[in-house]
């Protein structure tokens, strides 16, 4: 039985990420010189990126458990209790990491997933849109049978489905829809459905996927998630340079437009699905650490889209900070600000480029 | 459901429809986690577009609007065939009609939510189709 320390999560969170980085730092700069700035160079990226994170997380995972059964013991409120001499003794949750065969389905997920982006980002959009559907509809039958013994698992790899169903939303909507205002709203709107039926089903807790005030205090995490929004967002515009998110509109329309859209819709909905549903889950199956470097790894190669492999390894660190703080907190409140305000930041800077 | 995430709901509505207000211009250079969606004739980033990304790469050889104009189309028919698959196979395996196996028994569990967000999906073509066609 193992008490899982806070500084354990951050020394291996530190490692793996810092491992990830420059590893994918060293590769990047060969593979720009001698692919150029293409599409090529994009394919190849993205999945030496899939390929190193997969390895730093779970090929670690092998080393230090090797696919058999360990117990990971966390403060909750299931029965067990473990306390210091002296001290009162606290709830923990009894924990029951998964089997190989989790961890190399897990790795699958992550390769398919990189292809449905790439396929979605090419010319062969429609494959990528129809592997979507497919991962949608046939991963609830790989996790009935995977997570025969552990049911969080099967709700992690089921999350994993919800992530295709971002990208299967986008179906009904005609191109020309693409130009109203309701656009990404309606899109949003559509993911959180899908998240609040599938946990209605389930009958997972809202608890249960850190929708609550957390263990800190409320003006700590709103602080918290306000400075590293305005790093993080910062360090992303050097990275993207976007455009303003509109154009020809006055500045409050921008300002409110921006808030509504990247602090509500895009904070709350990405927030709700990967660390609150995916991560979560996966934090009842693994590691905290390696949950939140898969889930870290899958929201980096979301960004795929942007054509800029910095930006994957950039939605990457970013997923980790969020998934810590998530950790950390118990809540989403931290991550769902600065991911939302770091968004809005970066249209900030966009409107008066530096 | 729990009121909470009613609540979540609730104010996503709301402020989907506030927004809708805030802005009539078009979008423009937005992407986020869903990066792909806005690759398009009114929200096309030129700083996507624009960059020799694609000018160099397999997407050079077609326009990306094309492309997703086709992908839409043949993804809305596997959307509306896997909604109508999904719903045959969650009235055949109701297990009013008799014994089934716990497999498939868990497996019509497992799809329900995905059913739900799939029939939304299709309803949802439906009327925009019909609306395209009563705007002309």
């Amino acid at each position: 039985m193992t008490i899982v320390q806070l500084s354990d999560l951050v020394k291996n969170l530190t490692y793996s990420t810092l491992a990830v980085f420059l590893a994918f730092a060293t590769v990047y700069v060969p593979l720009l010189s001698s692919l150029g700035y293409g599409y090529e160079l994009h394919v190849v990226s993205a999945v030496v990126f899939a390929s190193l994170g997969v390895g730093v997380t779970l090929g670690l995972l092998r080393r230090r458990v090797g696919g058999s059964r360990h117990v990971y013991v966390s403060a909750s409120s299931q029965g067990v209790y473990v306390g210091k001499s002296g001290e009162k003794a606290r709830p923990v949750e009894v924990i029951e990491y998964g089997t190989g065969r989790m961890y190399a389905f897990l790795a699958v997920l992550v390769a398919v997933v990189v292809a449905e982006e790439l396929l979605l980002n090419s010319v062969y959009a429609v494959y990528g849109l129809v592997l979507a559907i497919l991962g949608l509809l046939t991963i609830p039958i790989f996790a009935l049978v995977l997570g025969k013994r552990n049911d969080w698992f099967r709700t992690a790899v089921e999350a994993v489905a919800l992530v295709f169903a971002t990208r299967v939303v986008l179906s009904p909507f005609p191109s020309g829809f693409l130009s109203l205002s309701l656009f990404l709203p309606s899109i949003y709107t559509l993911i959180l459905v899908g998240v609040v039926v599938y946990l209605a089903y389930r009958g997972v807790s809202a608890r249960n996927v850190r929708i609550s005030l957390g263990r800190y205090p409320l003006r700590l995490q709103l602080g918290v998630g306000l400075g590293i929004g305005a790093v993080l967002g910062s360090i992303e515009y050097f990275v993207l340079r976007p455009q303003p998110i509109l154009q020809d509109v006055s500045l409050l329309q921008m300002l409110a437009y921006t808030v509504i859209v990247m602090m509500v819709f895009v904070g709350v909905t990405e927030e709700f699905l990967f660390r609150g549903l995916l991560q979560a889950s996966l934090e009842r199956a693994m590691p905290a650490w390696q949950a939140i470097g898969v889930t870290s790894m899958i929201f980096g190669l979301m960004h795929i889209g942007w054509f800029n492999p910095l930006e994957v390894l950039l939605a990457y660190g970013a997923g980790v900070v969020f998934g810590y703080l998530a950790s950390v907190t118990d809540s989403l409140i931290a991550p769902i600000t600065a991911h939302g305000f770091g968004n809005v930041v970066l249209y900030l800077i966009a409107l008066y480029p530096l | 459901m729990e009121r909470k995430l009613l609540i979540l709901l609730a104010l996503f509505v709301f402020l989907a429809a506030v927004s809708s207000l805030t802005v009539v211009a078009p979008l423009f250079g937005l992407s986020t986690v869903l990066g792909v969606s806005v690759l398009g004739s009114s929200v096309l980033g030129s700083s996507v577009l624009g960059s020799s990304v694609l000018g160099s790469s397999v997407l050079a050889s077609t326009t990306i609007i094309e492309a997703y104009a086709g992908a839409i189309a043949a993804s809305q028919l596997c959307l509306s065939l896997a909604a109508i698959g999904l719903l045959v196979y969650l009235e055949l395996s109701d297990p009013a009609y008799g014994s089934l196996r716990s497999f498939l028994l868990k497996l019509r569990r497992s799809w329900l939510p995905v059913s739900a967000l799939l029939v939304i999906l299709f309803f949802i073509i439906v009327a925009l189709k019909v609306w395209s066609i009563i705007a002309g």
